[in-house]
Parts: structure tokens; sequence; C-alpha cells
């Protein structure tokens, strides 16, 4: 278990690998935009961390809304503007003098599609950390491979780094994109439905990531497919309409729902 | 920390350049439009004034002009003989008023080589005292005139001999002032400037009113006539006004002080006024623009020597007092003209190929065909037009019937189908309709061209009396070998690919959906075409029609080469035409900078630019509204 | 009631044989006119083919004096020779129309690649992009000669003249860039194929996925690095297509250049081998306006025809070979998008 301890101290910021990565204190949250003025309204979470949380919720709730709140990616819609604060590890992330830059570098994101850039394997997932400043080539050769080594997928291209990264098949491209995140060493990864687009198999494996990830990441994934998130999450949070309506341990929320909205949905009722 | 800085420091500079050179850009267009505007603008401004002032004793012209103040006005009568040069004849005429007669001599100016000869002209009964002598400037007619508004218009024989032309009655003025150019003079009467000018009326020569301009509260005296065609008027009350001969008012000129009891020009632009307290002044008119009008520019105009008036382009001065004719008129028909007849001839092939490529084709062969119609887009319309008026030109007047025979032969052909298709028999329309490219039509339409040109021959042996091109000008249709039919040919050619392109992307835009209900429903391909397809496609199609019509105006080089360049108004498909984008190529690297001509070149360009500008804006808005409604991801 | 239905089972019969003729007229109607389009291609490209490659193949016959090698019409087209009215042949007018098309691309390359970006990367969508957006949409439908009248009030006398007033003030009153020449000339073309350049590469912009640019953005890259490290790379084909459908219509193009620079016969070439190389204030010869001046100034027309079409071949060669060329290119760009699902 060392090597991997190893490769997570190399993934990391954190020189002990068994210190917990930060949690995310959501409060009073509200976001706005022109086509939808109440997008989120007074969302209030407590994430903790190393864990997995997953946000689950009908089609049109919020959920990605939310997950694009921590890295602020939300920032690139037009008109659209936030209030309350999200603290992570101290650090307000809503505040506008908030450098965004240097705040993705700290919470890595992997979406639904998966978007490999058109370019090599190995320049993909050397690309963070070139634009964080890292010149030296045995420097990016360590990262590039501890990264693809963590999300699994080193053994597959190990052979082809300078192959295109558009011609893995969608489960690798998937792999590549979290490795891909994984390089900047991030504390907190936000995945947006990272398997939705992949077939059974491909899902296994990013959940099966996932897991071993959650030991050095704080992890929040937003989710359409309730078996998923009964599988990899330890905490879960139920969105409708833009509210919370219910946030507990997934065990809680999958056996013995507090409210009645989240078991019509959770037991198919509507969604 | 450095570095970071670094990066954000390159994103926001990065940032700025985009923005601003995007902002440069879109100036750049605006720009475009003010640029012409700037250079149209002062043509229509008034004329400003300003003060000049000299030094005592350094005053301009008080040397050189006599004491009238008047100017140099050699043809006037003030009780001395006056003397005219013809230089054309090498003469000399010396003319000498009478109590009842006028004594001429014409004298020979290279050192007598002809003797000098004497002739006695009488005057007419009552015509009271002679005001002006002028003559033309083809020298071929003396133009006498009286005081009470008589006239006597005699020709000059070769050797200086004059005899009676033409006599009649003019309005009674007090001094008359010829207009450079010798065509015409303006006559000054008591509260009128009018300029009379010499005509030929059914081939005979006279002296006819063109303009005449009231002056209100009466004319004190009036100044000789600048080279830019304006006089100066003192009025009675002292004030100082300009009239330019073309245009219909006078020009108040402001920063004039009142009481000017008279006014002349010292140069073009700069003129004296005498102060009824004796004193002078100079003033001088900041340019020698000649004013534009709306009227000029749009609008029938009579010039000095033409009977009538009409639209006449004839910018440039050629010699020495012409009068500039700039009326756009015949460059906008001209224009018209052509891309109309290129759009009547283009847009029934290029809408009937858009149909058959993308409706009846395949995706797969509408991308094979597609490309061998649009390249045509590529071919340099300077190469169309050169081939064109080398080897097409001589040939089209030649063989006009059989070519419109050919040419006709395949709508008739297709018509008679049409209305014959109920009775058509079954054997024929069997295979249904065409959905490949039919590469066995060709020689069956090769053949129907050939029969229809053959067609077209016998036509003209048994019409025409053999010969076409001799029988329209025996008709009166003047015919020309470079014509708005031959240009409108070619321009159809060149904006084929443009409608074509425009108007099948239009059809193939449209849902098939729609068109597969119909074809469920049991409709033919042609009549889902028809009823569910060609409603939605059709804003595509007609915007399609418009932005050919928009390439067809602007083009310059197929109008440069073809179209014989010579300005006309008739309807004629065989006279000659000239463009607007021609007449630009051809004139503006020709007209001094800054000038009337220059000026309304830019015009020209603004009013293609507008034309252009609109009919493209409306085509666009067309094409996006049923784009973003009916665009469906494929 | 079977009689009923028989009767309505004819008429429907007669309907549908009289829409399957209708049908079968009107298609048939609408193919000859694809046909007709296609002929009059055919033959317009046969005549230039046939009437040019018939001059060219000819060499030149009893203008030749006995001691002189007789000269091919290739040569003489090239080089210039007896038959031909200009001297010089059509050798400097090709140089200019490179060295012109040259000078345009390293203008309109950057504009339009700016330009683009600032349409898909910065402008939100506010009235003035709608506005900048209709303004380029226009710009490629103007008239090219009225790009030749702005470039000849604002460039050469606006620009120009001050240009002279401010660095050349020593050579007045004769111009040195206050008179049409190349570098006008490049830039007025610059302008006309602006829209060109932007429209590809807008659209070669668009074709990117969203996702792309968020994944760079989420690894904490500023947008000017997703740019130039993302964006532009992915983008390169449809720039280069752009430019090259640029470099294709300029070439072609002889209208705005008679107004800002073209000229007959030019002394000497706007290249040399010392510097500055290139001589952008000069006039310069061009393969177009040597169609039109040959076509325009000849004297026994028919006899034109075979240089005239020579000429017009070579011209159309040079574009038909760059079209081509961005065919390809779009073509191979299609099919690695196919490829990767990205379309």
């Amino acid at each position: 278990m060392d090597h991997r301890e190893a490769l997570i101290a190399a993934s990391t910021n954190r020189s002990n690998p068994s210190e917990a990565a930060p949690g995310i204190e959501v409060k009073g949250l509200s976001l706005t935009y022109p086509e939808e003025p109440n997008a989120l309204t007074d969302i209030n979470l407590s994430i903790p961390g190393g864990e997995v949380t997953a946000v689950i919720g009908p089609s049109g709730c919020g959920k990605s809304t939310l997950l694009r709140c921590f890295n602020r990616m939300n920032d690139m819609l037009e008109g659209c503007s936030y209030s309350g604060s999200i603290i992570l590890n101290g650090l307000d992330v809503l505040d506008p003098a908030t450098d965004v830059t240097a705040l993705r570098r700290r919470v890595g994101m992997v979406f639904q599609q998966p978007n490999p850039f058109p370019m090599s394997i190995y320049e993909n997932v050397a690309y963070g950390p070139r634009i964080g400043g890292v010149r030296r080539r045995r420097e990016l050769d360590e990262v590039v491979e501890s990264a693809l080594r963590l999300a699994a997928l080193w053994d597959e291209v190990k052979d082809q780094m300078n192959r295109n990264a558009i011609v893995l098949s969608l489960g690798q491209q998937q792999r590549l994109v979290i490795a891909r995140a994984i390089a900047v060493r991030p504390e907190v990864l936000l995945m947006d439905e990272p398997a939705s687009s992949l077939d059974p198999i491909s899902t296994l494996r990013i959940e099966e990531l996932i897991y071993e990830l959650k030991q050095s990441y704080t992890i929040v994934i937003v989710t359409h497919n309730m078996q998923q998130a009964a599988r990899v999450s330890d905490r879960t949070a139920f969105l409708n309409q833009g509210r919370v309506v219910e946030y507990d341990s997934t065990d809680k929320i999958f056996t013995n729902p507090a409210e009645r909205a989240t078991e019509d949905y959770i037991t198919g009722r509507y969604g | 920390m450095f570095a970071r800085d670094r990066r954000y420091l390159t994103d926001s500079l990065f940032g700025l350049l985009i923005r601003s050179t995007s902002l440069v850009v879109g100036l750049l267009i605006l720009g475009m439009f003010t640029q012409m505007l700037l250079v149209v603008w002062p043509m229509f401004a008034a004329p400003s004034v300003s003060e000049q002032v000299f030094v005592a004793g350094m005053e301009p012209g008080t040397a050189a002009v006599p004491e009238s103040g008047g100017g140099e006005n050699p043809g006037e009568f003030a009780d001395r003989p006056v003397t005219i040069d013809l230089p054309r004849k090498a003469v000399q005429l010396v003319l000498v008023p009478g109590d009842s007669v006028i004594a001429v001599e014409t004298r020979p100016q290279l050192p007598a080589t002809t003797p000098v000869r004497r002739q006695r002209l009488s005057v007419l009964e009552g015509a009271g005292a002679l005001s002006f002598a002028a003559i033309d400037v083809a020298e071929r007619y003396l133009l006498l005139t009286f005081k009470s508004g008589i006239f006597r218009l005699m020709s000059i024989r070769d050797d200086g001999h004059l005899e009676s032309a033409y006599a009649g009655t003019l309005p009674a003025h007090r001094s008359v002032r010829p207009v450079p150019g010798g065509q015409s003079w303006v006559l000054v009467t008591e509260d009128a400037l009018v300029q009379v000018h010499l005509v030929f009326l059914a081939a005979e020569a006279s002296v006819a009113t063109l303009r005449s301009m009231p002056v209100s509260d009466g004319i004190a005296h009036a100044s000789t006539v600048s080279p830019d065609r304006r006089v100066l008027v003192a009025t009675r009350s002292g004030e100082i006004r300009l009239w330019q001969l073309d245009m219909r008012k006078l020009t108040a000129l402001d920063g004039l002080r009142g009481g000017a009891r008279s006014v002349d020009w010292l140069s073009p632009v700069l003129f004296e006024v005498i102060y009824s307290d004796g004193s002078t002044r100079y003033f001088e008119l900041a340019s020698r623009l000649a004013e534009m009008s709306v009227n000029r520019l749009f609008f029938p105009v009579q010039f000095e020597g033409y009977s009538e008036p009409g639209y006449y382009w004839q910018p440039s001065a050629t010699s020495d007092g012409f009068e500039p004719k700039t009326s756009l008129i015949p460059l906008l028909l001209g224009t018209l003209k052509a891309a109309l007849v290129g759009l009547v001839l283009a847009v029934p092939v290029a809408l009937g190929a858009a149909i058959f490529v993308g409706y009846y084709l395949s995706s797969r062969r509408r991308e094979q065909v597609k490309p061998f119609i649009e390249v045509i887009a590529s071919f340099p319309t300077v190469v169309i037009a050169g081939l064109a008026a080398l080897w097409l030109a001589p040939r089209l007047i030649e063989s006009l019937p059989e070519i419109v025979g050919g040419a006709l032969a395949l709508p008739i052909l297709g018509g008679v189908a049409l209305l014959m298709a109920k009775h058509l028999p079954t054997s024929v329309t069997r295979r249904g309709e065409v959905k490949v490219l039919p590469l066995h039509f060709l020689p069956g339409l090769v053949i129907v061209i050939l029969v229809g040109a053959a067609l077209g021959h016998w036509v003209e042996q048994w019409l025409f009396e053999g010969s076409l091109v001799t029988w329209l000008p025996e008709q009166g249709i003047a015919v020309q070998q470079l014509n708005s039919l031959l240009v409108g040919f070619i321009l159809g050619f060149a904006i084929l690919p443009t409608v074509f392109s425009l108007a099948e992307e239009a059809i193939y835009e449209v849902p098939r959906v729609g068109a597969a209900g119909s074809i469920a429903l049991g409709a033919t391909p042609w009549r889902s075409f028809q009823d569910v397809v060609l409603p939605i496609a059709a804003p595509g199609i007609i915007s399609a029609v418009m932005l050919g019509f928009g390439r067809g105006i602007g083009e310059t080089m197929i109008f440069l080469l073809l179209s014989g360049n010579a300005p006309g108004t008739d309807g004629s498909l065989f006279s000659g035409i000239r463009s607007l984008s021609a007449t630009l190529a051809i004139e503006l690297p020709e007209a001094a900078v800054g000038g009337t001509h220059f000026r309304t070149l830019f015009l020209g360009a603004l009013i293609l630019f507008a034309l252009t500008f609109v009919i493209n804006t409306l085509g666009h808005l067309i094409r996006n509204r049923i784009l973003t409604k009916h665009r469906v991801s494929r | 009631m079977s009689g009923d239905l028989q009767r309505m089972r004819y008429s429907i019969e007669s309907v549908r044989a009289r829409e399957e003729k209708l049908g079968a007229v009107m298609s048939a109607m609408t193919a000859v006119a694809t046909l007709l389009a296609l002929l009059s291609v055919v033959m317009f490209l046969g005549f230039l083919i046939f009437l040019g490659g018939d001059w060219l193949a000819n060499a030149q016959s009893a203008t030749s004096g006995v001691d002189q090698p007789v000269k091919s019409n290739f040569e003489v087209l090239l080089w210039g020779g007896a038959e031909l009215a200009v001297s010089g042949g059509v050798f400097p007018a090709i140089v200019g129309t490179i060295v012109l098309t040259l000078v345009m691309t390293v203008i309109v390359s950057p504009l339009g690649i700016v330009v683009a970006l600032y349409l898909t990367e910065y402008a939100g969508t506010g009235w003035h992009t709608r506005l900048l957006r209709i303004g380029i949409q226009n710009m490629a439908a103007i008239p090219s000669i009225i790009y030749g009248v702005f470039g000849l009030a604002f460039f050469v006398y606006v620009i120009g003249g001050r240009l002279d007033n401010l660095f050349f003030a020593g050579n007045l009153p004769n111009p040195t860039f206050g008179a049409p020449g190349l570098l006008w000339a490049s830039l007025t073309l610059a302008i006309l194929t602006l829209p060109t350049v932007i429209v590809a590469t807008e659209e070669g912009l668009l074709r990117l996925p969203l996702a792309l640019r968020e994944g760079s953005r989420a690894l904490g890259a500023t947008r000017s690095e997703t740019i130039f490290r993302v964006v532009l790379p992915a983008a390169t084909p449809s720039i280069m297509t752009g430019i090259i459908l640029a470099v294709a219509r300029a070439a072609g193009e002889v209208a705005p250049l008679m107004l800002v620079g073209v000229v007959r016969y030019a002394p000497t070439l706007p290249v040399s081998v010392e510097a500055p190389f290139i001589h952008l204030e000069q006039k310069f010869m061009h393969l177009g306006f040597f169609v039109y001046d040959l076509t325009m100034h000849a004297p026994g027309s028919e006899g034109r025809v075979g240089i005239v079409a020579a000429s017009g071949l070579l011209l159309v060669l040079v574009i038909a070979t760059l079209n081509l060329a961005a065919l390809l290119l779009r073509l191979r760009l299609r099919r690695t998008f196919l490829r990767t699902g990205f379309e």
C-alpha cells in the first residue's frame, strides 16, 4: 500500500498522505443568471473532506450549476451573480478577489463528456502542470506518470504517450481527463455525471476509480444515476428546483429519507 | 508569484489586443461609409467667404482691371469698335457700329494672305443700341444682340464673310456676359439674369433662353462669369448674391457688408466689392468646388447647346468652360438594366439546378455535383469578360437569331411539356421523377438547342430579310457590338453560382421530415416539394435572388470590358451601357482630387455601396430568419 | 355502393397518374437546368483551354528574324515578344500578383483571426456584437470596386498623404506613399478578403466544443492560455482554409487594384535582392490587369483571343490550385472530426 501512498503523495500537495483533504462549507448560496433567476436558492451544505458527496435531483434542478460554483466555472456565463459563501479550507471561493485560476488548480473538474484536448496523451496530462509553470522534462514525466497510474490508465497507454488522445475509447478518454485533473494536484475533485456517456464496463472502472481517489481527495459528484450515487457516495444531497431538499448520509437518504419528495424521486415517481 | 502575475498580465493584454483590434475593424466598416460621406459632403455645402486684406498699393488687379470695374468683356459695345479674334479661321472681325449700319472689317491675322474685306450689315428697325457681339466656339456663327432684346445670328463663311442666318427676340437687357465655353451668354436685365445659348432646333441654328434667375430686389451690377460658371450680383439693396449657372437658386453670401455698388471677379475665387461710399474690399470663396444639387444628379437638366432637358453623364471638362453634366441616372439605369437581364437569364437555370441538387439528389451525389457549379464563382471575372469580349461579342450579334432560338428552345419545350403533361403517354413518365444526374439527357439537350438555333436561323431568313443585324437598324434600333444583352448574358453566368448556392442551401436546409410525411401520404416527390419544402424555402430563395442581384450590380470587370461604357438611358438591349462600377474604375484615377468630378464619383460609389448594403442586409435578414426558424441538426 | 368505390378509385388513379406525369416533367426540367449550369462551366473551361492551349502550343512564326531562334508562344507570354503589345510579358505580372497576395496575406491573417477570436471567445451577445456580425456579413457582399474607392480615398490620400508629410517631406511634392502603390493595394485587398478569413476561422472555432475550453479553464488556464494552447491549434486547418480562400479570391480581383496601384507596365519589379527587398510604395503589374489590358487595348480583337485565353488560363490555374488546396484541407479536417465524434 505504500506504493499507492507514494503515488498520492506525488499527486497532491500534502506531504502526509494520511492527512485528510479539506471539506467545503456552503452557506446561504444563491445564484441567479438572466435566463434563470432562481437557479440556486439558499443552499447550505457541509461537505466533509476525504469523502464522496453525491448531488442528485431531477434534470434542471441546478445540480451542475451548484457543482460549477465550487470552481467558479459559472463565471463564464454571462450575467451570473452569486450571494452567500463557499469556504474551502479557509478560502472564500465566491469572494470576487479570489484568484480564480489558482482556485481551479485546487478544485479539479471532470465533465460529462470526456473532453481530451486534440493533442497527444502526454500533452493532455502535462497541460495543467505546464500552465502551472513546470518546465523540466523529468518533473513533467513524473507528474504525468503518477497521474496516469492513479487514474488506472498507465498500463493501457504507457506505450503510446505520443498518440493523439482523441483516438482513445470514451472510457479511456474519461480516465485520461481524470488524470489530467489529478496532474495539477487539486484538493477537491468535481465530477459532473462522469459516467453518463460511458458503457457499463467503463462506468464500473470509473466508479472503482472514484472509490480509490476518495482517500486523497474530497469528491463531489453529480449524477443522474441513483444506483451510482448509492454505490460510490458517503453522503448525498437531493436538490430540487434550486433548493436542497435533503442532505444526509447516503444510507439514510436511500433507506429512510426524511422528506416525501426525496422518497418520490428515489423510488422513481418523477425525475 | 511573479510568474502568476505575468500570466494574468499576458491574459489581460491579449484580451485588450483582441478587443481593440476588433473595434478597429468595426470602425473600419463604419469608416468606409463615413469616409465616402466626408468626400461627398462638401459638394452640398453652401459656399463660404472670407475677407482678404491687402497692404495698400498691393491690392490685386488694381493695375489690370479697367476702371469700369467690369473686367475684360471684349464683346461689349461701349462707344468703341469691337474686335473679335477667330483663331481657327485666322481672321479678326472688327465691328464698328453706326447709325443704321454696322461696318464689318475682316482682317486676316497672318500677314496679308487675303485682303481685308469690308461688309455693311443693316440694323433692324427699332432694335436700338447694340449691346454685344460674340462668336460661338466653333466660329460658325456671330451673335449680335441689341439692348432691346432683338438679336441677329450671322453665319460666318470661311473667308470671314457674314450671312444672315436667324433673327429673333430675347429679353431686353442692360449688358451681356459671355459664359466660358463660347456657346452661351448671360443677359443682365433689370431684375434677372438670363442665360441664353446657341442651340440647333431642327438643324437650324438659333439662340434661345436656357435658364433665368430672377433677382427679386433688382440688379445694381453683375460680374462676369467665372471659369467655374458663377456670377456675382450686387442687388439694388446693396447685397451680394452668387448664382452658379446650373443651380436654381441664388446663394446669399454671408460675411459681406451691406451697401455694395458693384462686384467683380479677380480670379476664380477672389472678388472685389466696391461700396457706395467708394471703398473697396476683397473677398475669397473657400473653394472652386461647384455646388451640387439633387436636381443635377437625378432629374433631367437642359444643358447649353441641347434643345431639350435630358440625363447626361459627361462630368469632366474636355476643354475650358465645358459645362459638366453629372446625371447619375444613365449609370444607374445601365447598371440595373444589365443586372436585370443577367438575373432573368440566370435565375431559371440557378433555381432549377438548386431544386434538383438540393432536393432530388442524394446527399452524397449532391456533394459531388455542387462544387462543379460553384466553381464558377472562383473564375476571375476579368478572364470571363476578356474571352467574351474577344470571342463572343462579334459572334453574338452575327448569330443573334440562332442564339436566341437555341436559348428559347429549352424553356419553350419545357413549357409545352408542362401544358401537355396530362396528355403525355405513361411510357414517357414511366420511370418517375429524375433522381440522379441524367447525363443521358445531354445528346437530346444538344439536339434541342441545335433545332432551336436552326429555327432561329429560319425565322431570321423569313422575318428579317435574312439578317437581323441589318434589319434592326432599319427599324431605328441601333445595334452595337458591345451591348447590354451581352453584358447581361455574361453577368448571368457570373451570378449563377451565387443564386444557385444560396437557393440550394435554403432548399437543402429544410428538414425532410415534412416532405417524407407528405410522400408517405401518397404525394409524389414533386408535389411534396411544392407543398411542403417550397413554402419553407421560399424566403431563402428570394434572398438568394436578391443577393445575386446585389452581386450583379457591383460587378466591375464584366461591365468594363463588355458594356461599351457609353452612358445612355434607352431601354434597348442592343445599345451599349455604362455602369456605375465601371465608371468608378475608369474615371476615378483620372479625376482631379477634391474636384467636383472626383466627389461626384464618390457619390456614385456611396450610392452603389448603399444599394448593395440595403439589398444584402434585407437578403440576410430574410435568410437568417428562415434558418433560425427551421434549422434542424441533420 | 361498390360503384361509388369504383368511381373513387378511378378518380384517385387518374389524379395520381396526372401527378406522376407532372412530377416527371418538373424533375426533368430541374435536371436539365442542372445540366445547363454544368454545361456552361464545361463550355467556359473548354474555350479557355482550347483557345489558350492552342495559342500556347503554336510557336512564334514569321515575326522572328532568320538568325533568331524561334520562340515558343509560351516563352513569348512569359518574357514578352513582338506579338505582345506590352513589353516584358507576363512574368513581371506574375511576380506582382504573388508579391501583392503575399503582403495581403501577412496583413489579413492576423486581423481575421483576431476578429474571429473576438467573436467566438470574447464577445457577448450584445447589440454591438450583432452589429459587427452584420457588418462583416455585409462586407463580404460589398462590390470590390467600392473597396478600391475606399482604398484610394482613405489609404492613399488620407494615410499616405499624412505619411508623406511626416516622413517623406523632402520628396514633396512628389508623393512617396501618397500615391497608389503596392502597400495600399495589399491593404485594400486585405480588407476585401477580411470577411472570408473571419468567417472561415469563426466556423472552425465554433466547431470546437465548449467542453474543450471548459476543460482547459477548469485546469486553471487563463483565457489567452486556453486560446493559444488549445483553441488555435485545434482550429488551424479552418484558419488555413480561410486564408487560402482569401488568397484565391484576391488573386482574381482586378477592379479595386485599378484605383490603388496596378499599372500596365512597371519598369522594375516590386521586389529586389538588396535591402529593403520589397518596395511597398511602387506601382506593380498584375496578371488579372494584364488580361484586362490585353482585352481592352486589343487592336485586332480576334487575334488577341489566344493570348488573352492563355494568360487567363494561367490565372485560372493559379486560383484553381489554391481552391483545390482549400477544399482538400477542409475534407481532411472534416474527416478528422468525424472520426473523433466531435460533429
